[in-house]
Parts: C-alpha cells; structure tokens; sequence
C-alpha cells in the first residue's frame, strides 16, 4: 500500500515537472500559424490608431495575432503591403500567386508602427485561403 | 484670363513635379535590413538576436541615413531569453523602437563600384529612451543598381540605461557587437 503511494506520488511529481518543463522552461517559440486571430480588421483599422497615436489601443494590438484584410500594392519575394500601409512578412516564401490589385486575407503577429516607412508590420504570416 | 491662369498652373505643376522627381531619385530604401546584435559570454548560452526586417533609407546625394528597428522583431533562439529582453530590459512597451539617424562622411555615389569601400559614419542612436553617438567604418558598394552597406559596432547596456541584475551579470557580456546589414533599392 505505502510503496503504490510512493510510486504515484513520484509519478504526480514527474509529471508535474514534465509540465513545468514544457511550458514554461524549454525557451520553444510561439506558433502563430497555429493560433487563432485575436484581433480581426480591415487595414485602415489596423494602421489608424497607430498612426494616430492612440497608445492605449496600439498597447492591445502588439504582440497579438491580427487577420488582417487588404489590398496588395506591392510583393517582393516573402514581403506583401496591404493598401500602402501594413508591411507583411511571410513565414514562407510566396506559393500562391498572388498579384498587385488582390484582396487577401492574412494572419500574423503585430510587431509594430514603423515611421519611416509610415507601415503597421507583421511578420510570422500567413496568406488564408479564401472563404 | 482663365487660360494663363490655368496654364500657369499647369507650369507651377511641372515644375514642382520635376523638382520632386529630383529629391525622390536620390533616396535608397531597405525594407527588409538585418540588423543582429550579441552579448554572448562563453561557457554561457548565447545572448543573441536579429531583425531581419529592418527599415532603412539612405539619400545618396547627402549621404544622410536613417534606420528604424522595431524592438519586438528581434528574435532570440530562446524565447524565453527574447521574453526578458523585451519585459525586463528594454521595456519594449514603452519604447517600440530603435532609430538610428546619421550620416555617411566624404560620401560620393558616383565613387561607388563592386568592390567593398570603407566608409566613415557617425550618428546617433536612440534606444530605451536614450541617444548616443556611434561612430563606425561601414564598408559599402554597388552592384547593379544596388547598394549593399554591412557593418558593426559596439556599445554597451549602460549606455542606455538599461541594468542587468546581478543574478545574470556574468552571462550577458560587457560589450554588445551590433552588425548591420543593407541593401538599397532606389526607391
């Protein structure tokens, strides 16, 4: 009785480290492909308040995975801007073909307002198929 | 009366649009700058991370150069090590971004050819809230209408306020080495 104890309590704790260990210690990176969108807007909605400055939103965006709806004005190699004002970085290289004057869809995480280039960035993306 | 005034317009309009075209000619753009930096201590894992979308513009006319970084895409092997970095070093939240402003000294485009020329830049930058002049030799050259700049330098975390705790002091080095890498399209 006293030794199934034993062993069920090292196994609990073996566990537990297992958990602790893969959670919270093995440094693994984020997959935003495989996590869902938390914010979901078209371009312009995007780039106004960073634009504008409204940091209390811009503080919520970044860091976030964002859908984001737009149309491409420019592609070189894995880089796609949507409406002259969001700069997508790709995960990949572009599969698809996609042209100048597409309306698509992309997921990827908001690193942030670049003005120099007066762009909201995302990098990590992906293009989603069309509904 | 309405024709002149119409027509000069349209001349006021040429002219500015040609003048425009002048100052636009001259600019160099790099949407996509690798810019790596790295305290690595040895026997310790290594404290090092990229960017590798890094803007940057360079006006070759006035040999000014700009680049702008944003703090969140530089990324760790770690990510635990890039967490820290952005929580407790360099407080990414408050300051988004680093900029570079400066310029190329003694610079001539028209001297730029396919082999690697070193070139003198000083400027400043700003990082956590604070500026510090740099100076550093950047080696650049052109090949098919691009321009390529790579190039390093050093700097430290005191230098902008940023404080490593004891607990970690002898796994972050002293020195920081930041390695840049451009390549210019003419926008």
């Amino acid at each position: 009785m006293n030794k199934k104890r034993v062993l069920i309590s090292a196994v609990l704790l073996l566990l537990s480290l297992i958990i602790v260990y893969v959670f919270f210690l093995s440094g693994k990176h984020r997959v935003i492909a495989n996590e869902d969108a938390t914010i979901v807007l078209k371009s312009d909605k995007l780039y106004a308040p960073f634009k504008n400055n409204q940091s209390a939103i811009t503080a919520k965006y970044i860091d976030q995975v964002a859908q984001v709806q737009g149309l491409i004005t420019s592609i070189s190699k894995n880089t796609i801007e949507l409406d002259n004002i969001i700069q997508v970085d790709l995960n990949n290289d572009l599969k698809t073909n996609l042209e100048k004057g597409n309306v698509i869809t992309i997921k990827g995480r908001c690193v942030g307002y670049d003005d120099l280039f007066d762009v909201v960035k995302i990098d990590q993306a992906i293009v989603l198929p069309k509904e | 009366m309405k024709k002149h005034i119409v027509k000069i317009g349209l001349t006021f309009a040429l002219i500015f649009g040609i003048l425009q075209c002048g100052i636009a000619q001259t600019k160099y753009v790099d949407r996509k700058g690798v810019v790596q930096f790295e305290a690595s201590e040895k026997l310790f894992e290594e404290v090092k991370a990229a960017n590798k979308s890094v803007s940057a513009v360079l006006d070759v006319q006035t040999g000014q150069i700009a680049a702008l970084s944003l703090i969140k895409g530089f990324h760790f092997k770690n990510s635990l090590m890039e967490e820290h970095f952005n929580e407790n070093y360099i407080e990414s939240e408050k300051y988004p971004k680093s900029v570079f402003k400066g310029n190329l000294n003694d610079f001539d485009v028209a001297k730029l050819n396919e082999n690697w020329q070193e070139v003198g830049v000083d400027g400043k930058l700003k990082l956590h809230g604070k500026e510090k002049q740099i100076h550093l030799n950047a080696m650049l050259k052109m090949v098919d209408g691009l321009i390529f700049m790579k190039g390093s330098f050093i700097v430290a975390p005191s230098d902008f306020n940023i404080e490593i705790p004891k607990l970690v002091r002898n796994k972050i080095a002293k020195e920081v080495t930041v390695t840049l890498n451009f390549e210019f399209t003419k926008k």
